[in-house]
């Protein structure tokens, strides 16, 4: 596995350093990335990235460092990209809403075009004892189908406990709907074999033919609120969410939910694409 | 005796067949056509493309009955107005701003539509038994009562034994996101009616549509003024209107969605300011708050509907709303009627962009949560009923 590390030796950095270095098995090869503004800035940069290097023990892989010159956001995908990295990882400072949205964010410039998965480290140091998997049901493959593509996330799975939610978001409109499913658990659901219950089936089954055992939910409310309620009610250390990119008409007129949960999670987050 | 949705329940005949009427009126039917008899080929293009014609033809009929009747109805409700002023100003004392509030409310609930109050409220105006600030209220409290026939097919519902929540959760929402916004707008308005600030937005119909109601309408204004009692006029405008409005609903295509790609995209999520958009373009188009969030009905493909989406969708439809209000000012011919309703849409327009950028998922949780409360049990909902028939009588009484 190849992992990418991007650093600017700030706290949140440290936080995903320590991250990364819990989730990365014995044979990981660890490049940690350090983007500087100006090329006065080199010796600090390879300050930090030795600092960086630290954190992983010796027997704990190949770590190197590099040092890049340009815009972080910009120079971190230009590194994810070039070098067939496996995981992204990176932490996120507790963003000011408003001029997060008014400027953007390194992390949301990264999540939207790294070409790899990302993930997004923050919280607890051990976040894939408890695996909280978000399957809406739309984006092909599925992110089921693109967890058990990776070989890592699948010895992290098999580690901790995993379960897989599915938000439904919708409220009648028509009087005569029958409104039982917009409170039914995912059981209920499974047993009439409505199309949430047949996700959310197929997904465990998917699981289990991966030898994991998941257990399967289903919340009723806003997705966004929903996911990270459900992350905070069940002490789980690790969100999955697939990454919907679009282009043309739907980025400009849909919502990006992915980003909504990366930027009010307090835990980790894995972008999967 | 009503028992908990899925038993049986007895109710009364009356209700039945007055509630399979009203849902019959506002639920979208998907009827095929039969015909009597086995055409050939040809025969059956034939017949297809003559009945499609056919079709067009009465809707184009239709929507010009409609404009006739709508702007006929303008013209008898100011002539009996101007008649009843001294009336109305004595039974109803609506100098008050809260007074005309509660009455527009009130008479909105009771016809069960805004459109025709805000005409009616234009027309008060036009008499001089409103003043402008009056109006702007008698308006704002039409829009609180528009929202009650969503709630009453809803509740109907709940009556046959359906689902508490499957029935009222739209009606409320509807509710509660026009009374929070209209609330908020209610002062951003009266400020801007009082500093004179949409005194620069005055409009009034030019020369040429004078003319033509001089040669149209006038004449059929003066024949029922010489022949009906002035509160017959009046009654009979706003009967009218009423039946102009309804003319307009049979002229909209009707949207059968089951599993189109329309209904599809309906379940993604989108952006809270292109559903505002859309929101109020369906209503711009329709000129009717009830046709642009009836069209939910069929866009919920499954029969769902995002709850991201709705709330938004609600406030641009809220905005657009007085396009007729704005037509009326305008048949009326008088400036300050127009400006009335400029404020209204103005205020409006502000406070849906403040909601949207700077607190939009806080008020969508509140709705939200306000909405699962009371849908919660019986003695919330009728509370909550309780409430909204409590308020404008309370307002009126002041």
């Amino acid at each position: 596995m190849q992992m990418l590390v991007a650093t600017g030796g700030a706290r949140h950095s440290t936080q995903a350093l320590w991250i990364a270095s819990e989730l990365a098995a014995p044979n990981t090869e660890v490049t940690i990335l350090t983007v500087i503004r100006t090329g006065r800035e080199t010796a600090r940069g390879r300050t930090i990235a030795e600092e960086a290097r630290t954190f992983w023990l010796p027997d704990h892989g190949h770590v190197t460092t590099k040092v890049r010159t340009g815009k972080p956001a910009e120079a971190i995908v230009q590194e994810a990209a070039s070098g067939g990295y496996d995981l992204l990882v990176i932490g996120e400072r507790s963003p000011h809403r408003l001029r997060t949205r008014l400027v953007g964010s390194v992390v949301a410039h990264v999540a939207a075009h790294a070409p790899c998965p990302v993930l997004i480290a923050k919280g607890v140091r051990s976040p894939a004892h408890r695996i909280l998997i978000c399957d809406s049901g739309g984006g092909s493959p599925s992110v089921i189908t693109l967890f058990g593509h990776y070989p890592w996330a699948m010895r992290w799975a098999e580690n901790g406990e995993v379960t897989v939610l599915h938000v439904m978001s919708q409220i009648t409109a028509a009087p005569g709907v029958r409104g039982e499913q917009l409170r039914a658990d995912a059981t209920d659901l499974m047993k009439v074999h409505s199309p949430e219950g047949e996700l959310l089936a197929d997904d465990r089954t998917h699981l289990h033919d991966y030898g994991i055992d998941a257990t399967v939910k289903v919340r009723h409310g806003l997705v966004r609120e929903e996911v990270l309620a459900e992350a905070d009610a069940g002490g789980y250390g690790l969100i999955v969410i697939g990454a919907h990119r679009r282009s043309g008409w739907q980025s400009f007129l849909l919502s990006d939910l992915a980003q909504q949960i990366i930027s009010h999670a307090d835990r980790s987050v894995l972008l999967l694409r | 005796m009503i028992r908990a949705a899925g038993h049986a329940c007895y109710r009364p005949v009356w209700l039945t067949k007055m509630s399979r009427a009203l849902s019959q009126r506002c639920l979208v039917q998907d009827k095929q056509p039969t015909l009597p008899f086995k055409p050939t080929k040809r025969a059956g293009r034939l017949t297809r493309g003559l009945r499609r014609n056919g079709r067009r033809l009465a809707k184009m009929f239709l929507f010009l009955a409609s404009i006739v009747l709508f702007v006929l109805a303008i013209g008898l409700m100011k002539e009996g107005a101007s008649n009843l002023t001294p009336l109305i100003r004595d039974s109803f004392r609506l100098d008050s701003p809260w007074r005309s509030l509660g009455f527009g409310w009130l008479f909105a609930y009771l016809i069960m539509s805004g459109s025709p109050v805000a005409a009616v409220a234009l027309t008060f105006l036009d008499t001089g038994l409103l003043t402008p600030l009056s109006t702007f209220t008698m308006i704002t409290g039409s829009r609180f009562g528009a929202t009650f026939i969503v709630l009453l097919i809803g509740f109907i519902y709940v009556l046959r034994g359906r689902s508490r929540t499957a029935s009222m959760t739209m009606g409320l929402l509807a509710l509660m996101v026009t009374a929070t916004t209209h609330l908020v707008a209610l002062p951003i308005g009266i400020i801007l009616l009082q500093q004179g600030w949409m005194d620069a937005l005055r409009m009034s119909s030019d020369g040429a549509v004078g003319s033509i109601l001089a040669l149209t309408i006038k004449p059929l204004t003066a024949f029922a003024a010489a022949n009906l009692p002035a509160w017959a006029i009046f009654v009979t405008g706003l009967g009218l209107i009423m039946l102009s409005f309804n003319l307009f609903d049979r002229c909209l295509p009707q949207m059968t969605l089951r599993e189109s790609h329309l209904g599809a995209t309906a379940r993604l999520v989108y952006r809270p300011w292109v559903m505002f958009l859309l929101g109020a373009g369906v209503t711009l188009i329709s000129m009717s708050v009830s046709i642009s969030l009836g069209i939910l009905v069929p866009l919920s493909a499954r029969g769902f509907i995002r709850r991201e989406n709705v709330i938004p969708y609600i406030m641009g439809a809220n905005v657009t709303t007085f396009v007729d209000t704005v037509l009326a000012a305008l048949l009326m011919d008088n400036a300050l009627a127009f400006t009335v309703v400029m404020a209204e849409m103005v205020s409006m327009t502000i406070v849906s962009a403040l909601v949207l950028i700077l607190v939009y998922r806080p008020y969508e949780q509140t709705m939200l949560t306000s909405v699962e409360w009371c849908v919660k049990s019986n003695r919330n909902l009728t509370f909550f009923a309780l409430l909204i028939l409590l308020i404008p009588i309370v307002l009126i009484m002041l």
